[in-house]
């Protein structure tokens, strides 16, 4: 992954526990990076050391980890450093959902080393829609649910997520139901 | 080859891969162009390309149609007119077809929030466009270069970070601050700029003998430095330690190091190598020092002195060699080299020789020296001279054994003891002691002595033997026992001393010896164990053991006293030897006495005295002594016991006083006593006896005792109680005897059976009294009860008959002069009835009185406790006997009422209206002329309650003072010429203090003869409330409540039927008179009446038994007696003959209809609400007719005001009743007042003050609908009678 998503998770860590605690996780994850450049590929392994540290240095489940940094992609990482693009992204949720899969589209084409996921919006309908997650990546679904519910606060547009399909049961792909 | 592709778009695929496209024509006008340029725009495009845009590049000189065409090969850049710094960036192409150029291009954006300020979002653009992904791009190299920026921030921070830490390393490497020794740097002035810890512990510097604080030190010292020099120290100390410093200036870096080192050990190790040198050098004993060989190379001051040898002369000498002689050689000197040449320690004692040739007994202690690389370098030795303390032990031993030799013979046994060696000898007889023949036992270890020691003792030896160790004790003496081989017991003395002590003090020998204490011990023992009994017994038996010398000097006094005192007199053994003290001092002369005979003739003492005791009283004590002994010091000593004696002494007073008594009471009363054998002959009489029975003892002795005094009867009754006392039985009984005079006397005899000292009956014994003469008054006394009763049967039965005959005509009285008062009255008239009413309900109040009588006698009268007004009762007493003062010409005036008495008072009215009409009447009776006046005057003022004081007083005949005394007895009256003068029967006074005293007050007179009479009396009552005053009850003013009522009257007086008779018509009732039972009887069997009223006493059938009758017949009508009998029980002996209820005459209207309604069937539940009927008139004119000298005008003018004046006052009354202003109702009836007060409508007269009372919250409000209905009731009624008079008035005048 690129070293804006280890960042991201060294700024949650330090805004809301502080440096200290940042030390304590990287000390506790065993990863020896000093500095994550952006633009800069790491291997998944050290974004995967990271949260579960996190996890274990918080005594906080995984998937609250992970759902916590997906709102804070959005809501920090997302608004602060790419504000203009996020907002060209659509006028409300439902238009930026629609626009995700293109938006992630670009992405793959501008970060040549990136990989990332697929999306695919159906049913959409007036206050929901599916959004389809196909992504090489195992256990990032919660981080997923996570960027959704971000995107619902950036909104300001409650939501509610139901995972619909998920790998883990045996689909090839997970499926979100995103209601507002 | 390729084929020519002709493409086209419509305008919908146009929009969409071109959202930004725009066409214009020749003429330049915009003929389409895309959405997005639109939503970009923020407005539809129109007119002219010119007045929507401008071509930015390439520059064009004239903006025409071939201008704009001749772009087409161009990157062409296009700005928004509207819309500064909006560029669109693409190309235009030649349409052919419409000959119009198309302009195709997207705008061109430098960062992402340019394009969200333009509203546009990723679905403007076309997918193809990579504008959104270039800005992007953009956007994350913009956030990879804040990163980078950081980065190198972070490096640049971490290379400062290093230079500072390498500045520090060098420093520390400087300046260590953990270095255990203190380490300063101070600049030229002497301020510290670098301490080490160590340093800062350092809070003073003794420097030079001086002591410094850090601030004043380093100034001090910095001035002191030469910096010419390198390095510079200095010494100073602190707490006992002394540090060295060494001062290192630094040039470049201008400042100094100072680094100190801890040199106390050194410093330590120093001072004791010169001590150590002093003392070796001074040294009494002598040092001397020599090289491997043996040669001498220093000998101190001692040797030299001590030897005679200079140090010269003794350098290079062997020591033998120097001081070496015929006694020198031997065990020692052989010791002494072979332990040289072994190069080992050496310790002994030597002869040696002094210069002067003299040999001297030396003790020489050395050792080898060896130098640090462990090799020996020669030998140093000390020798000390003991030739004295030589000579000193042999003298020692010498007399030692001497010593041991006397113990020899003194001890039974002799041993001494070695405490180094643990070991002790014993002399020959400690063999025999242990029961081993001599010679037959070798006690090699010295420990056989230890073992014989019994267990138990063993633990005194131990303890003894340690204390020697420790140096406690240089000597012991012991008892202990020990087990001898053949297992007997023995008790040994053991005594010893140190005989020799070490240098320190530490025993080294001691020596002593045993002795055999086993008799002593024994005896010893013994004589422990008696005093031990002897203590038990003395302090378990009830009495003091005691032991009283006499000693030789002449004194005397307790020499010992068991315990026991204490718990017997509370008194301590040791305070009780002041017995003195204690004895009561009309005994001490008496024991003083005896104490000397004893002391003369050694004869037993005896005594019994009291003994004051302290807080406890007098206590008796016996006391037994005889000699004992006479001890050593010659005193004679006494011993003895005491006894508690207080209770037998007691016992003895009591004894003493009862025969006392009895001897007086059997004299006194002149007892007969009289002892018969089982015959009946007499064998003792007393004296007292023979004054009863006239013989004398002498006459009496041996004579049958029954038939001397007594008829046959008495003789039988005698030998019936004869039987008795053979069976044990004691008893009292009366006889009637003779005496010897043959008078007749009444003997109360007490006897009892006699028995011998074996228990065996012989005889009886009786004591007589003679009661002859209280058996005549007895009689006498129970003649006069008889009469007495009969007396006080007759006198109930006049007052109960007093009392009907009175209530009977009273009844009619006060029953007319009721009907009377609903009759027209004039003013007077009125007066003169209320008068008589008034009177007449006294009257019946007395009549009461004279039959409660025996009430007040045996105290069952009770009081009332109500509310009333005291002025008031005051105004009626006043009231009611202000006519009869007027008829004798007096001034009856209330001439003080205290205004502080409180208006309402708890007590009872009536029989206080009581006390004050005895009291005026009784001074008008006796006054003549003047006045009679009352006043009230308040005594005392509680917070509860008041103590009034009402005085009645005349300007009367007076009376006696004797008289006064008696003033307030029953049936007084001062003289029979004073009844006959004034009249009355004397019982009014009485009656006024009995009530008086019941109230809990008192009554007095003071009176001078002719001069008048003041009688006062005062009583204590509880302050009351206007809730407390009782609610009168007012009203009925259902005439009918009667109507088609039947009710029978049966009475004999015509008066009373006649009563009833009107009272029940005038509400509405049917009346049927009955004259007798039997009349009434006849008229219920025919007849059904609702009521039925009966009188008690009638001739023929009484009441009573005529309502058994009704009863008895099945009858259950309502049967209310009409009694005038008052007395007490007639209530209860009608409601037994099935009566309902009861009513004494004379009744009050009120509660005769009360009475009579409660018990009429009811039809309807109608409450029992009962008015006095209107039968007055509902007006009078009179009052108006005075005013206006009966102008008929007038008259009329008036009643026609009121008429007007009548329905808005009912209306606001009704209004005010309504919304519960009470006030209002007050004021209505205030209002009111005068106009009824003029038109005298009386019947509204109560109604009309309650109505006020309610305004002024006096009373409750719980008649308030009464009163207001009977106000508009009785107005309606006037004003309607009114009206119909002044219409008839006014047709008579036309």
């Amino acid at each position: 992954m690129y070293g804006i998503v280890n960042k991201a998770i060294e700024d949650l860590v330090i805004s809301n526990f502080g440096r200290e605690k940042w030390e304590a996780v990287k000390e506790r994850s065993g990863v020896e990076v000093d500095f994550f450049i952006g633009n800069q590929p790491y291997a998944d392994e050290v974004t995967y050391k990271l949260a579960q540290a996190v996890s274990d240095e918080m005594e906080m489940p995984q998937a609250e980890v992970l759902q916590a940094f997906g709102e804070w992609w959005v809501l920090k990482t997302g608004k602060e450093k790419y504000g203009g693009l996020m907002q060209a992204g659509g006028q409300n949720l439902k238009e930026f959902l629609i626009n995700l899969p293109e938006f992630h589209n670009r992405i793959m084409l501008i970060y040549t080393r990136l990989t990332p996921p697929e999306f695919q919006v159906t049913d959409i309908e007036e206050n929901s829609l599916h959004l389809h997650y196909f992504s090489k990546r195992q256990g990032l679904q919660e981080f997923v649910r996570g960027l959704i519910s971000g995107l619902g606060k950036m909104y300001d547009c409650p939501v509610t997520i139901e995972l619909i399909e998920s790998r883990l049961a045996g689909h090839d792909h997970e499926v979100f139901k995103v209601n507002w | 080859m390729q084929a020519a592709v002709g493409v086209a778009f419509s305008n919908e695929q146009l929009n969409r891969v071109f959202p930004f496209y725009f066409i214009i024509d020749r003429q330049l006008q915009v003929t389409g162009y895309g959405q997005s340029l639109k939503k970009l725009a923020g407005k539809e495009l129109h007119g002219c390309f010119n007045s929507n845009f401008l071509v930015y590049r390439p520059h064009l000189d004239v903006i025409d149609f071939d201008a704009i065409h001749s772009l087409s090969d161009r990157l062409s850049i296009i700005k928004l007119l509207d819309k500064p710094d909006q560029f669109l960036r693409g190309q235009f192409e030649y349409l052919e077809d419409r000959d119009a150029l198309l302009f195709i291009g997207s705008p061109w954006f430098r960062d992402m929030e340019s394009v969200t300020a333009s509203h546009l979002t990723l679905r403007d653009f076309a997918h193809h466009d990579p504008l959104i992904d270039l800005l992007h791009v953009l956007k994350a190299e913009e956030i990879v270069n804040d990163d980078l920026k950081e980065l190198l921030r972070t490096v640049h921070q971490q290379k400062k970070d290093l230079r500072n830490a390498a500045e520090e390393i060098k420093d520390i490497a400087l300046f260590p601050l953990q270095n255990p020794d203190p380490i300063f740097r101070i600049d030229f002035t002497g301020k510290v700029l670098m301490s080490n810890p160590i340093a800062d512990s350092i809070s003073y510097f003794e420097y030079k003998e001086k002591h410094y604080s850090p601030q004043e030190f380093w100034p001090y010292l910095v001035k002191q430095i030469d910096l010419a020099v390198d390095k510079w120290s200095f010494e100073i100390v602190f707490e006992q330690r002394t540090f060295s410093f060494i001062c290192k200036y630094l040039q470049e870096q201008n400042y100094i190091n100072i680094y100190g080192r801890d040199i106390t050990i050194v410093k330590e190790k120093e001072e004791r190598l010169k001590l150590l040198s002093r003392i070796v050098e001074d040294n009494s004993a002598v040092v001397i020092i020599t090289d491997v060989e043996g040669r001498i190379t220093w000998v101190n001051k001692s040797f030299v002195d001590n030897r005679g040898f200079s140090l010269e002369e003794a350098i290079g000498k062997r020591p033998g060699e120097l001081m070496g002689g015929p006694a020198t050689e031997g065990e020692s000197d052989q010791y002494l080299r072979q332990q040289v040449q072994e190069a080992k320690p050496f310790k002994t004692e030597i002869i040696g020789y002094t210069k002067t040739g003299e040999a001297r007994w030396f003790r020489i202690q050395g050792q080898p020296v060896f130098n640090n690389r462990n090799q020996l370098i020669g030998f140093f030795s000390l020798e000390q001279d003991i030739t004295q303390e030589k000579l000193a032990s042999e003298k020692i031993r010498q007399s030692e054994a001497l010593f041991r030799t006397v113990l020899e013979r003194v001890g039974d046994n002799v041993w001494e003891h070695h405490f180094k060696l643990a070991k002790t000898t014993f002399s020959k007889p400690y063999y025999e002691f242990l029961g081993y023949p001599d010679g037959s036992l070798v006690d090699e270890e010295g420990m056989l002595w230890w073992k014989s020691v019994s267990e138990e003792d063993l633990y005194v030896l131990r303890s003894a033997y340690e204390d020697y160790q420790s140096g406690l004790i240089d000597t012991h003496s012991l008892e202990y026992r020990i087990r001898r081989q053949d297992g007997t017991i023995r008790w040994i003395l053991d005594r010893g001393v140190v005989i020799e002590k070490d240098e320190t003090g530490s025993p080294l020998r001691s020596i002593g010896t045993h002795t055999d204490i086993t008799r002593i011990k024994q005896t010893e023992i013994e004589l422990e164990q008696r005093v031990k009994q002897f203590r038990s017994l003395s302090e378990s038996i009830p009495g003091v053991i005691y032991e009283y010398e006499f000693r030789a000097d002449g004194t005397d006094g307790l020499k010992y006293v068991s315990p026991v005192i204490e718990k017997m007199f509370g008194i301590k053994a040791e305070e009780f030897k002041n017995y003195m003290s204690f004895l009561h001092p009309d005994d001490r002369e008496r024991v003083i006495e005896k104490n000397r005979r004893s002391r003369e003739t050694l004869a037993p003492f005896y005594d019994e005295s009291r003994l004051v005791i302290p807080g406890t009283g007098i206590r008796w004590h016996a006391v037994h002594s005889s000699y004992s002994y006479t001890s050593q010091t010659g005193s004679i000593v006494f011993t003895g016991f005491i006894l508690d004696i207080t209770e037998r002494k007691m016992a003895e007073e009591v004894l003493k006083a009862n025969e006392e008594k009895y001897r007086t009471i059997i004299a006194n009363m002149n007892l007969g006593l009289l002892e018969v054998d089982t015959k009946g002959i007499v064998t003792y009489a007393n004296k007292g006896f023979s004054t009863i029975s006239g013989y004398s003892p002498e006459e009496l002795v041996g004579r049958e005792a029954a038939p001397l005094f007594l008829e046959q009867e008495g003789v039988n009754l005698l030998n019936k109680k004869f039987e008795q006392r053979r069976h044990g039985i004691a008893d009292a009984y009366l006889v009637q005897a003779k005496n010897k005079n043959k008078e007749e006397r009444w003997w109360l005899i007490s006897g009892a059976p006699r028995y011998n000292d074996k228990g065996e009956l012989v005889g009886s014994v009786g004591i007589h009294l003679d009661i002859t003469e209280q058996k005549r008054q007895e009689a006498e006394l129970v003649e006069a009860k008889i009469q007495a009763e009969q007396l006080a049967r007759t006198k109930e039965m006049f007052l109960a008959n007093m009392s009907h005959e009175i209530r009977t005509p009273m009844n009619a009285v006060l029953g007319m002069s009721n009907q009377l008062a609903k009759t027209e009255l004039d003013t007077k008239q009125q007066f003169y009835l209320d008068t008589i009413i008034s009177a007449s309900e006294n009257l019946l109040v007395i009549i009461n009185d004279i039959l409660d009588l025996s009430k007040i006698d045996a105290g069952k009268l009770s009081l009332e406790t109500i509310g009333f007004e005291l002025q008031k009762v005051a105004d009626r007493a006043v009231q009611v006997l202000s006519l009869k003062a007027e008829e004798k010409g007096l001034r009856l005036v209330n001439t003080f009422f205290d205004q502080q008495i409180s208006p309402v008072l708890l007590g009872d009215p009536f029989r206080l209206n009581q006390i004050l009409l005895n009291l005026i009447g009784n001074a008008i009776k006796f006054t003549e002329k003047g006045t009679v006046s009352l006043k009230f005057f308040l005594e005392k003022d509680e917070d509860t309650q008041q103590t009034i004081k009402v005085s009645v007083e005349d300007t009367g005949v007076g009376m006696d003072e004797n008289y006064i005394e008696h003033l307030f007895d029953k049936f007084s009256q001062e003289n029979e010429s004073i009844t006959r003068q004034y009249g009355g029967t004397g019982l009014g006074m009485s009656i006024c203090r009995e009530l008086v005293e019941l109230m809990g007050g008192t009554i007095g007179a003071v009176s001078a003869k002719g001069k008048g009479t003041i009688i006062a009396f005062t009583i204590t009552l509880k302050k009351g409330r206007v809730i407390d005053l009782p609610v009168q009850q007012t009203t009925i003013i259902d005439k009918r409540f009667l109507r088609g009522k039947k009710i029978l009257v049966t009475d004999d007086n015509e008066l009373n039927r006649l009563v009833a008779s009107i009272i029940i018509k005038s509400y509405g009732g049917e009346i049927t008179e009955a004259a007798d039972g039997e009349q009434a009887l006849e008229l219920l069997a025919k007849e059904k009446f609702d009521v039925v009223l009966m009188d008690i006493q009638m001739p023929g059938i009484s009441g009573l038994e005529a309502a058994k009758q009704i009863r008895s017949k099945g009858n259950d009508v309502a049967v209310i007696a009409l009694t005038a009998g008052a007395v007490k029980g007639e209530r209860e002996k009608c409601i037994a003959a099935g009566m309902n209820d009861y009513i004494s005459k004379p009744f009050r209207e009120h509660d005769f209809l009360t009475i009579v309604n409660k018990w009429l069937p009811k039809q309807e539940a109608q409450p029992a609400k009962i008015v006095e009927p209107a039968v007055q008139p509902l007006y009078d004119l009179s009052e108006l007719e005075m005013i206006s000298k009966n102008n008929p005008d007038f008259i009329k003018k008036m009643c026609a005001i009121f008429c007007e004046q009548v329905p808005p006052v009912l209306a606001q009354l009704n209004k005010a009743y309504h919304t519960g202003d009470l006030k209002m109702i007050g004021e209505i009836a205030h209002r009111m007042k005068p106009s009824l007060a003029n038109l005298k409508i009386h019947s509204l007269k109560e109604v009309v003050a309650s109505m006020e009372k309610l305004g002024r919250g006096e009373i409750n409000t719980n008649n308030i609908e009464a009163f207001i209905n009977q106000f508009t009731e009785v107005l309606n009624a006037v004003v309607a009678d009114m009206k119909k008079k002044l219409e008839g008035a006014a047709v008579d005048k036309t």
